[in-house]
């Protein structure tokens, strides 16, 4: 049964720690919590290092945290056995990478197609959904080529799409702009804007860019695997920048680029 | 570090994908020193029973099995340096001369060919005294051949391995110097280009595939060999173009078919499948060629051994004949009593015996025509009584009966003449189509008296005496030993004939068990070389693979999915080409049909069902094995 509070995501207590018998341990989260409600739009900021790779990952289930829970929809996902998670991945969450993760062998329309036909959807409901979505993201003159046929925003576009086609509870988005020149940013950064606009979809998305992290209605900085502050935007996305460019001159040791 | 050092962690490094090349090279090492070892034993030149036979058969084999494993090797060691052209293009960066560079390919080599030969070679010595023992069986000599690993055996092996390693390694060699550094290190950045065909190339395909099956199934007796070379040729380019093209085509279509394609394994499957399609169909066609190569030659081997061993059992009319011509000829009678004694005393049975004093002449008639033997009815109707077989009745004393010509089209009776120097005889003769009374096929029955009277007055030279034996058994090693006993008694030398069906039937099946044995071995480094293409392929596609899945797990698509899609996608790799192979071979099988004039198919298809479980058995090896590559974690 889904959850029908506007809390979509809970995580309490998280901790990783890496490495094991007679090994330097590294404790890559510290006790973090962080809840996200239905139709926000959060930014996960921090050094290199912080742990925001971790932290999106417990998040995505596909790693699992030393202590702590992850719950989404009100379903305790630790409580999940892998073929659960595997499922429950599929069916509730929608992934955004760096690298855009598409498949080669299947064309954007494709791709942005594979949620559904892995839940099994008729085709003509998967038509109408993929056409649709992609009117909506600009590349439906683009949706029966492969992905290395067409541009980088393009092929993110189309990740896009596939992340949200199914209409998950969350999204989860890992450095989205990082292989993106700035144009590119930008209009994916638009596009990611109106799916959490219009459709009213969640995103929780882990970058370093502050241009990108503009777009957000809450951003969080974490460090040393802990939070660290968090601002939420008010008017304009012009001073929400500003205001993430001082936090992050507050927190130093660099934005975490490459 | 020195160079040999960097060529031993390459190779280390690497070993992976040498895997399978230092297997089949190995394994290629190991048959070929077991066939020397017969062909250069000592004791065979001094001649064993049937030596010459296998002598003849492990040369042959031997000489088949060092060409194929060179342009084997040639290929495979090719694609093994053009998968690691950006490894040299790094050392030549970091500062390798071009003079290191090939040293450094030089040790490489050294060091695999001193590998595969020490296991090759160790192996073979491993397997030798089975291997004599195998044949010692076949060959069912009383004591087992010894065992024989001498010097020279050693020197052919390394020599011949040698000289093929050394021409695969400078071959290497020139690949890698003829591309500057640039160009080596670019090499391994390829896109895989989107899955396009010409719809004209997939046509040409079909159009040489039907062609050539039509020629192969169709074709006449009389050309069917000449045949061979343009229906093999045709059908080798149409499977390539047809994998390559045609294939695309397929896939295209079943990708359009929404319904069909938008279900999760169909989806995931075809998609993978069209997508590495121009890279794999190399491989599949040369897979589905060699297994077509491989079952074709076992089945026509197999085929031969079995028509050889059915014709000697058939093609003798009885167990035993010995046939004199000419002026010796009245004797045969008397010393044929005392053969059937012997026979007796040897503990064999004799339920028939015949011996008949006779003449040859010449008949001529519509259809038949030829010189015939002369055989009195009485004995003709006797042979078909004991043989069970209806006998026509007794001719009138002007007319006959002809018998082993089999079936003739004219008229039946037909009138004949039959001339025996200044003798004739005018009458008709009634066609009987059963089978043959002696070796001599041709016989015409005539009335007792009649043949009394022409045979009275026949000339010397044209005298012929026949004796048949029937005995029981008539196969085996007691009635070789008798059939032995009565010919050292039978002076071949001056011309008689002696035919044994036991010693012929021997003869026949260990001449071919022993080449049928040589060809299972040398049709092995074949097999051996089919899988490892597979294994080449698998291991250059296992790291795109391994994303592949991984990208898969994480959108949280299950491991039983995945495997199910990877299975699919092996069964694919493995058995399409094995079935094209198959249907090749059926269409092989169905020419040679028609060449031996006698259907060999059920021969063929008994052949296959062997391989294909070999097959089988290593589909399910590698399949455990890559999906254990594959690391997905649990």
């Amino acid at each position: 049964m889904r959850d029908t509070t506007t809390r979509v995501l809970i995580a309490q207590g998280l901790t990783k720690i890496y490495g094991s018998r007679g090994r330097a341990v590294t404790r890559a989260l510290n006790n973090l919590s962080l809840a996200v409600d239905r139709g926000e739009f959060v930014g996960i900021m921090g050094p290199s290092g912080s742990g925001k790779t971790t932290l999106l990952n417990l998040l995505a289930t596909i790693d699992r945290p030393t202590s702590g829970t992850v719950t989404v929809e009100g379903r305790d996902t630790s409580r999940m056995s892998e073929r659960e998670l595997a499922l429950f991945r599929r069916k509730r969450l929608g992934f955004v990478f760096q690298d855009f993760n598409l498949l080669d062998s299947l064309t954007l329309r494709e791709n942005m197609a594979l949620p559904l036909v892995l839940d099994r959807q008729p085709p003509s409901l998967i038509r109408q959904r993929v056409e649709a979505l992609a009117q909506r993201l600009g590349i439906q003159h683009v949706l029966d080529r492969f992905p290395d046929e067409v541009s980088g925003g393009e092929q993110q576009r189309a990740a896009a799409g596939r992340a949200v086609i199914h209409e998950p509870a969350l999204v989860l988005a890992d450095e989205p702009t990082g292989n993106l020149d700035s144009r590119s940013s930008q209009a994916f950064m638009e596009i990611l804007r109106d799916l959490n606009e219009s459709l009213n979809v969640t995103i929780v998305m882990v970058t370093h860019d502050p241009f990108a992290a503009s777009y957000c209605s809450r951003v969080l900085f974490i460090r040393d695997g802990a939070l660290y502050n968090e601002i939420h935007r008010g008017d304009g996305r012009q001073a929400f920048f500003q205001q993430i460019l001082d936090v992050l001159a507050l927190l130093g040791g660099g934005s975490g680029g490459h | 570090m020195d160079i040999k050092r960097v060529a031993w962690s390459n190779l280390w490094r690497n070993r992976g994908r040498y895997l399978a090349y230092l297997g089949s090279a190995a394994f290629a090492v190991m048959v070929y020193f077991l066939f020397n070892a017969v062909v250069l034993h000592p004791d065979f030149q001094s001649g064993y029973r049937g030596a010459r036979y296998a002598v003849a058969a492990m040369r042959a084999g031997a000489v088949v099995v060092a060409a194929f494993t060179f342009f084997f090797l040639l290929f495979a060691h090719g694609s093994l340096i053009r998968f690691r052209r950006r490894e040299f293009g790094l050392m030549r960066l970091m500062g390798f001369t071009r003079g290191q560079l090939v040293r450094l390919l030089l040790w490489e080599s050294v060091i695999t060919a001193a590998a595969s030969l020490a296991v090759g070679s160790g192996l073979g010595l491993l397997f030798a005294r089975l291997f004599f023992m195998a044949i010692s069986v076949i060959l069912d000599l009383p004591e087992p051949i010894p065992v024989y690993a001498g010097a020279p055996v050693w020197l052919r092996t390394a020599g011949v391995f040698g000289a093929i390693f050394a021409a695969v390694s400078l071959q290497s060699i020139g690949e890698v110097m003829k591309h500057s550094i640039a160009e080596l290190l670019r090499s391994r950045r390829r896109t895989k280009e989107p899955p396009t065909y010409s719809r004209g190339k997939a046509v040409l395909g079909t159009v040489l595939l039907a062609v050539g099956y039509a020629w192969a199934a169709l074709g006449d007796q009389e050309h069917m060999f000449l045949a061979s070379m343009p229906v093999t040729a045709m059908v080798s380019v149409g499977t390539y173009l047809l994998i390559h093209e045609g294939s695309i085509a397929l896939l295209n279509r079943l990708r359009r078919n929404e319904r069909g394609f938008y279900r999760p394994v169909p989806f995931l499957h075809l998609s993978q499948l069209l997508f590495k399609l121009k890279d794999n169909a190399r491989t599949l066609t040369s897979v589905s060629l060699l297994v077509a190569v491989i079952l074709t030659a076992m089945g026509t081997i197999y085929s031969v051994y079995a028509l050889a061993r059915e014709d000697a059992l058939r093609g003798q009319v009885h167990s035993l004949e010995i046939a004199r011509f000419g002026a010796g000829a009245a004797d045969l009678a008397a010393e044929a009593e005392g053969f059937t004694m012997l026979l007796e005393d040897q503990g064999l049975e004799v339920p028939h015996h015949w011996s008949l004093l006779t003449a040859w002449a010449d008949l001529s008639s519509q259809d038949l025509m030829g010189s015939v033997i002369l055989v009195p009815y009485s004995i003709y109707r006797d042979m078909r009584e004991a043989a069970g077989q209806p006998a026509l009745p007794a001719p009138e004393p002007d007319d006959a009966l002809a018998v082993g010509f089999g079936p003739v089209s004219g008229a039946n009776p037909q009138p004949y003449v039959l001339t025996l120097e200044d003798q004739r005889l005018e009458g008709l003769a009634h066609v009987d189509e059963g089978r043959s009374l002696f070796y001599l096929q041709w016989a015409l029955v005539v009335a007792d008296e009649t043949f009394a009277r022409l045979t009275a007055q026949a000339p010397e030279d044209r005298r012929i005496a026949l004796a048949a034996w029937d005995t029981s058994p008539d196969l085996g090693r007691q009635a070789i030993a008798a059939h032995s006993a009565v010919r050292e008694h039978v002076d071949t030398g001056s011309g008689d004939v002696f035919l044994s069906r036991a010693v012929r039937y021997d003869d026949q099946v260990s001449q071919w068990s022993i080449v049928l044995f040589m060809a299972v071995f040398a049709s092995l480094v074949f097999f051996a070389a089919c899988c490892s293409l597979i294994y080449f392929r698998l291991s250059a596609e296992i790291e795109d693979d391994r994303r592949y899945y991984r990208r898969l797990s994480d959108l949280g698509v299950g491991r039983d999915l995945l495997r199910q899609v990877n299975r699919r996608q092996l069964v694919t790799l493995f058995f399409v080409p094995f079935l094209i192979g198959s249907v090749h071979f059926t269409f092989a099988m169905r020419a040679l049909s028609i060449t031996v004039g006698y259907s060999v198919i059920h021969y063929g298809w008994l052949m296959a069902l062997g391989y294909l479980v070999l097959y089988a058995l290593y589909f399910l090896a590698v399949q455990g094995f890559y999906w254990r590559s594959l690391r997905l974690g649990g």
